[in-house]
């Protein structure tokens, strides 16, 4: 698990949220400080504009200041838990402005360039990122366009559907297979079991 | 949908947040009990946020952290901890599970509640920007609850909720103080409600919020 070190509060994430539940107006501090440049980065990446993307950063992380208590450890990591936040307002922003984003064909737009990941990322030996990376590049356009769409911009499959001028069923297909083969590069499915008599179970 | 092979296929979607309506209280009610299913989603949405966190991090312009410290102060101001712990009461009374952000990715419960009784919450956004927040949630026991930073304006305001088909049905009017309101009432809806809207005394709406996902 990351934990980004800019900030000189040595408490995981989780341990600061449950401050941050109890009131500890420092330990939100330190969050914040901690996860701006990440939510503020995911902010701008998918809406371009820096001062909408302050505004939707902000809200994301006073949202996740006033949520600390609903926060389930179960449900997944602290970083997907905030980054989601992010992602779902800045989408909120761009059906209000009903606005398209650029081509989601080109990576770039959202910083998402071959090669480069974050050099923090790679110091602290995120390979699942890289191999993210990697299966993102991988991927046939069509696939890789459908992910994008629903992953970053929150089009559901009949919208991305109308965009591609596609069945429902074939962007569903395609949502399906570029998100599992993402799944299969951090987290390998379990394989068959098999029972005492050797039969598989 | 009792078909584990039928609820995989849209756990992408529902992991995603981009599943609605039927098809999304369907693959809920199905992974609520199916361990097997509960197990891909949580992979699924370690996907998800490897995905997010690909995009690279940058830094916010100059004097973030203190306006967003300020805003921070702004809200408390109008939601004390008398009308957020109402907020919170009325939740609770309604038998809801507050999902947090509302909708997506990891919004799949862990076997806490009915998933058809599930709150939502959501911002309440003007063309000045977010001024609010809206909690909601149908069923016997429906509630909108609404917290409103609208900047300076006082005096009445009118909450509504909106059907899909366009039917308005009214929550109630309620009072700003220095632009800060707060409040939360029944929601008695006939259909499916896809925004909540503030207006003025004169009909111009204020603010919208909107569901992504039907309340």
């Amino acid at each position: 698990m990351r934990v980004e070190r800019n900030d000189s509060d040595a408490r995981s994430d989780e341990s600061l949220l449950a401050a941050m539940a109890a009131g500890d107006e420092q330990a939100g501090v330190a969050f914040v400080r901690r996860y701006q440049r990440r939510v503020f980065g995911l902010a701008r990446g998918l809406l371009g504009d820096v001062t909408l993307a302050e505004d939707v950063a902000q809200e994301a992380l006073l949202r996740v200041w006033r949520h600390a208590p609903v926060f389930d450890a179960r449900r997944g990591s602290v970083t997907t838990w905030v980054l989601t936040i992010t992602r779902n307002l800045a989408v909120d922003q761009l059906r209000m402005r009903r606005s398209v984003p650029a081509d989601p064909e080109d990576l770039a737009a959202l910083g998402l360039v071959a090669e480069a990941a974050d050099p923090a990322d790679l110091a602290a030996g995120r390979g699942d990122l890289r191999n993210v990376a990697h299966v993102l590049r991988a991927l046939p356009a069509t696939q890789r366009r459908a992910l994008l769409l629903s992953a970053y911009y929150g089009l559901s499959a009949s919208e991305v559907a109308a965009r591609e001028e596609i069945p429902l069923g074939t962007a569903k297909t395609r949502i399906r297979a570029s998100m599992q083969k993402v799944r299969a590069a951090l987290v390998p499915a379990p394989g068959p079991v098999f029972g005492e008599g050797g039969e598989r179970v | 949908m009792s078909d584990c092979d039928e609820a995989r296929e849209l756990l992408p979607e529902l992991v995603l947040g981009v599943l609605g309506g039927d098809e999304r209280a369907a693959v809920l009610a199905h992974v609520e009990t199916c361990r097997s299913c509960q197990g891909e989603s949580e992979a699924l949405v370690t996907a998800a946020g490897a995905l997010l966190e690909l995009v690279p991090a940058a830094d916010p312009p100059p004097g973030f952290e203190s306006r967003l410290l300020a805003r921070r102060r702004r809200r408390a101001g109008g939601m004390t901890p008398g009308r957020r712990l109402r907020v919170r009461l009325a939740a609770v009374a309604a038998g809801v599970v507050l999902l947090g952000a509302g909708i997506g990715i990891g919004a799949v419960a862990a076997g806490g509640g009915h998933p058809a009784e599930a709150a939502v919450s959501v911002p309440l956004v003007s063309p000045a920007g977010h001024v609010g927040e809206v909690i909601a949630a149908a069923g016997r026991k429906g509630f909108l609850a609404m917290s409103v930073d609208l900047d300076g304006r006082s005096g009445w305001v009118r909450c509504v909720a909106v059907e899909r088909g366009g039917r308005h049905v009214a929550l109630g009017s309620f009072l700003l103080s220095n632009g800060y309101g707060s409040w939360s009432s029944p929601l008695r809806a006939a259909a499916t409600v896809t925004k909540a809207e503030l207006l003025a005394p004169s009909g111009r709406i204020l603010a919208t919020a909107t569901f992504t996902t039907a309340v």
